[in-house]
């Protein structure tokens, strides 16, 4: 006697006898057709059982428990397509072979859904991430889709790996958007870091849900003026400046480091100094050699020489000697503004962080010395070279109110006396 | 939500015992986890927006006992989540008050980072200097109490460095009226290093009797104020009191900055790095305002700089002075520093002056020219005077100055404090004519006398108007 593995089947006096093939009471073999059992509550059981089939295949009537020719049809067409009976020798009644065949699909329709493992994947700010890779121990991989959700059909418990590569793709530029985020709720936080060596355990119908962080913020109030522009080289940083707070946007990536640096202010004066001509000046008539004059100090000093010296006199200076001065002397640092100007000032790095440490520091209870390092580093940005053209400008300005003084002022004073203590130094 | 404390140096002596305690909504909770630097707590579920109070204080032992160095009190009020708790007002408790005050928003040796998930907090503590005045109270201050006025005194400390950066130890007076000022501002004078005894800065000065001794010598040289009267021990007298046949010892330069400070009105720290090798390592660097301004945060979380009630300091505008041999080490700092960095450049006399007006014509700072000597200040002075940049920030004392060519007649004339002075070395002023030969301390006679008072005059002089040097300075510069 054939058993029945559906429910739906199980206990239906008709069905098992047309399995088993029994005969008929009015003899022949027992059957449904449009003249025999069309009516039966067994016909309601067979409709379903092939709508389980093929869904939807019975438009006009649906699972009426009438065995007309819709339902013959669709019997028909089941013999052929899933029985493999020759179109030219199917009967269109429900036999056997078609019961026991029903039962099978009713059965599996009936049967729980495969075990399947869901893995969701959201970033921060609850956002699904689509693509992350998802891998069992078992050998099995699928993606998450754009849900953010990946299956795995899993025989039983495993571990879960999530691809690095992929969740880093997924996240995308982050650097512009809050370090805030969603509610951390019953999901695993971990970063893009501790992805390569995280494993996730996982039931063959659980579900896991990960948050995968890579952004934060560190702020500290600024302890020396900003000099330049930020720039960023490198990925995974960004310097906001807020009034006198400094904020670095971090966002965690591959483990690379990236640097701050301030491109230099653009040039106060605008268009190159030029330094005034000094035919105008009238060179003052003599200096008076005083204690420490030494003939290169003389000579850069008035002539921009060090080796120029014997244009002012023919030996060695003498304490109190007054020198005559030739109409080219002028004071040192003018012969220092004329030199060629030095390289514009460089750009000054302001601090490398690698952000992918700190995400550890605030999610993975990591040694935070490198956060003490960096909180240092963002309060103390580093001043701007002196712009050439300023520094041009400055000595240009001192030199026109030098000459303005007239030919006698400036040199030939006596040195104070030294004024300084002797047991109590300066 | 999980609140991790981690402060810098943990390891330092004077950081490496700490207390920390945390409650919530009042109720204590117990750290979870205590390292080195370090300390977790798990705050339980809430509901509403409680408030968390974190106090960080640190109480190294301390020569045979337990003092607190720093004190930290910060109230965070927390959201539901994935929100942030938010920094709400921390606490100081000003010198001699009974309560705390509150302050609004972070305290400023504080870090903050929520984690994004709203499951908690991470807390750095910036703990660069603390305050060092309780190692040896009695050593330490005894020297500047005997030698203090009776008027209006600041609130002095010794603050130490953690980080092993230098300088190691700062002397700081603070006008107690700073303690509910909306602004207060910091002047850093970088007096000259001494080298008999050698200028000496570091942990030992904490830990050594002796050395301690130093330190207090050194805050009763600039801030205290010593008395004309020969009938005093030597350390007492002013510098021109006449010595009894040995020369002088090195910290009888008495300069009575703290009245200065105190007379000018003004809400400003006065802050004195010790100096040491003979120069200023560490503030001789771009790194001065970033000191000075840890140096401000420290003096609030102290007490002695504080907002009235409920309101929150502002950014302080930084000065930074010199005297004499202080001059190269703060030149060495504006020159490295960003040209905005100091509001105030005082030179006292200070070395090599002369030659730094394009550098300072660069800067932002106003310029102040002190005392008499001819390199240093006349023609440093007239140098800036005839800058185009600097026209109309540069000034000079005494102001209005003497001719250059002024007898030291004229200049006693000029200032009660030069009577004063001139009487303790030639009795009385009506007896001295110039230019009569002095018998100098150490016995020999020189014409250049009036250079010697005047070299000391540089600070603790006054003009005519009664006005020391420094009040004068600090009264008209661009401090509020």
């Amino acid at each position: 006697m054939f058993e029945f593995q559906s429910v739906l089947f199980q206990g239906d006096g008709l069905l098992e006898a047309i399995a088993d093939d029994a005969p008929a009471p009015g003899g022949g073999l027992t059957r449904i057709s449009r003249t025999q059992n069309r009516r039966d509550p067994a016909v309601g059981k067979v409709q379903l059982a092939l709508l389980d089939w093929r869904p939807g295949s019975l438009p006009l009537h649906g699972p009426d428990g009438d065995y007309g020719d819709e339902t013959a049809g669709l019997v028909r067409t089941f013999k052929i397509e899933e029985l493999g009976v020759a179109p030219a020798a199917v009967i269109d009644d429900v036999g056997p072979l078609t019961v026991q065949r029903l039962d099978a699909i009713r059965a599996a329709a009936e049967a729980p859904p495969i075990a399947a493992a869901t893995v969701a994947v959201v970033n921060q700010y609850g956002e699904s991430l689509s693509g992350v890779l998802v891998s069992a121990d078992d050998g099995s991989v699928a993606a998450t889709d754009e849900q953010g959700v990946a299956q795995l059909a899993l025989a039983g418990p495993s571990l879960l790996t999530l691809d690095p590569g992929s969740a880093l793709a997924a996240l995308g530029d982050l650097l512009d958007r809050p370090a805030d985020g969603v509610e951390q709720g019953t999901a695993i936080v971990v970063t893009p870091a501790a992805l390569a060596s995280t494993s996730f355990p996982l039931g063959a119908s659980e579900r896991l849900d990960v948050i995968v962080v890579a952004r934060m913020d560190v702020e500290a109030e600024l302890l020396a003026p900003l000099e330049g522009a930020p720039r960023t080289e490198g990925a995974g940083a960004r310097v906001t400046i807020e009034g006198r707070t400094a904020r670095l946007a971090l966002q965690a990536g591959d483990g690379a480091m990236a640097s701050v640096v301030l491109d230099p202010p653009p040039p106060s004066v605008e268009a190159p100094a030029e330094l005034p001509t000094l035919s105008a000046w009238v060179p003052p008539d003599g200096y008076v050699v005083q204690e420490g004059d030494t003939e290169a100090g003389l000579g850069e000093r008035f002539l921009g020489d060090p080796d120029g010296f014997s244009a002012l006199s023919d030996h060695p200076p003498v304490l109190g000697e007054t020198l005559t001065l030739p109409p080219e002397a002028v004071p040192g640092w003018v012969a220092s503004a004329v030199a060629p100007l030095p390289d514009p000032p460089a750009p000054q790095t302001w601090l490398t962080v690698v952000p992918d440490e700190l995400l550890a520091v605030l999610y993975e209870g990591a040694d935070p010395q490198p956060l003490h390092e960096l909180e240092r580093a963002l309060q103390a940005p580093p001043p701007a070279d002196e712009d050439p053209l300023d520094v041009l400008a400055a000595r240009a300005d001192a030199l026109l109110a030098f000459l303005s003084l007239g030919p006698q002022a400036g040199v030939g004073e006596q040195e104070p006396v030294d004024t300084e203590l002797e047991t109590a130094e300066g | 939500m999980q609140l991790t404390v981690s402060w810098q140096n943990g390891s330092h002596f004077l950081l490496a015992k700490a207390q920390v305690s945390v409650t919530l909504a009042g109720a204590p909770v117990p750290p979870t986890s205590v390292a080195t630097g370090r300390q977790e707590f798990t705050l339980p579920a809430f509901t509403g927006t409680p408030t968390v109070e974190l106090t960080v204080e640190f109480l190294p032992d301390f020569i045979g006992r337990s003092m607190s160095v720093l004190r930290i009190r910060q109230e965070y009020q927390l959201q539901p989540a994935p929100l942030p708790p938010v920094p709400l007002r921390y606490f100081v408790r000003p010198p001699g008050a009974s309560a705390d005050v509150a302050q609004a928003g972070a305290h400023p040796m504080l870090g903050f980072m929520p984690t994004a998930l709203g499951s908690g907090f991470l807390v750095t503590v910036r703990p660069t200097y603390v305050d060092a005045t309780g190692a040896q109270p009695v050593v330490l201050l005894r020297p500047l109490r005997k030698m203090r006025t009776t008027g209006a005194q600041a609130n002095v400390r010794v603050l130490a460095r953690t980080d092993g950066g230098r300088p190691l130890h700062v002397i700081c007076a603070t006008p107690p009226s700073c303690t509910s000022a909306q602004a207060t501002d910091v002047l850093c004078f970088l007096t000259a290093p001494q080298n008999k005894p050698e200028d000496v800065d570091d942990d030992a000065s904490l830990m050594d009797a002796t050395r301690i001794q130093r330190l207090g010598d050194y805050a009763k040289d600039f801030l205290g104020t010593p008395r004309h009267d020969d009938a005093l021990p030597r350390r007492d007298r002013d510098h021109f009191s006449r010595a009894s046949g040995a020369r002088i010892a090195n910290e009888v330069l008495d300069r009575r900055w703290e009245d200065a400070l105190m007379a000018s009105g003004r809400h400003v720290a006065l802050v004195l790095p010790m100096p040491s090798n003979g120069g200023h390592p560490g503030a001789n660097t771009r790194e001065l305002p970033v000191i000075l301004r840890q140096l401000h945060a420290a003096l609030v979380a102290l007490g002695d700089i504080a907002a009235p009630s409920g309101g929150t300091p502002d950014p302080p505008l930084l000065g930074v002075a010199a005297h004499s041999n202080g001059g190269p080490a703060m030149f060495a700092a504006v020159r490295a520093a960003a040209a905005s960095a100091f509001a105030e450049i005082w030179m006292f006399e200070a070395k090599t002056a002369a030659a730094q007006t394009d550098m300072l014509a660069l800067t932002s700072a106003r310029l102040l020219y002190a005392g008499y000597q001819q390199s240093t200040v006349l023609e440093a002075f007239d140098g800036a005077s005839r800058n185009a940049r600097l026209a109309g920030r540069v000034r000079r004392l005494p102001d209005p100055p003497p001719s250059p060519k002024a007898t030291p007649a004229d200049l006693a004339v000029s200032s009660p404090l030069f009577t004063h002075m001139l009487e303790g070395i030639v009795t009385p002023a009506t007896a001295w004519r110039p230019p009569a030969p002095f018998l100098l301390r150490d016995g020999r006679t020189r014409y250049d006398e009036r250079f010697v008072f005047l070299h000391q005059l540089i600070v603790q002089g006054n003009d005519r108007d009664g006005l020391h040097f420094l009040t004068k300075a600090l009264t008209r510069s661009s401090f509020r």
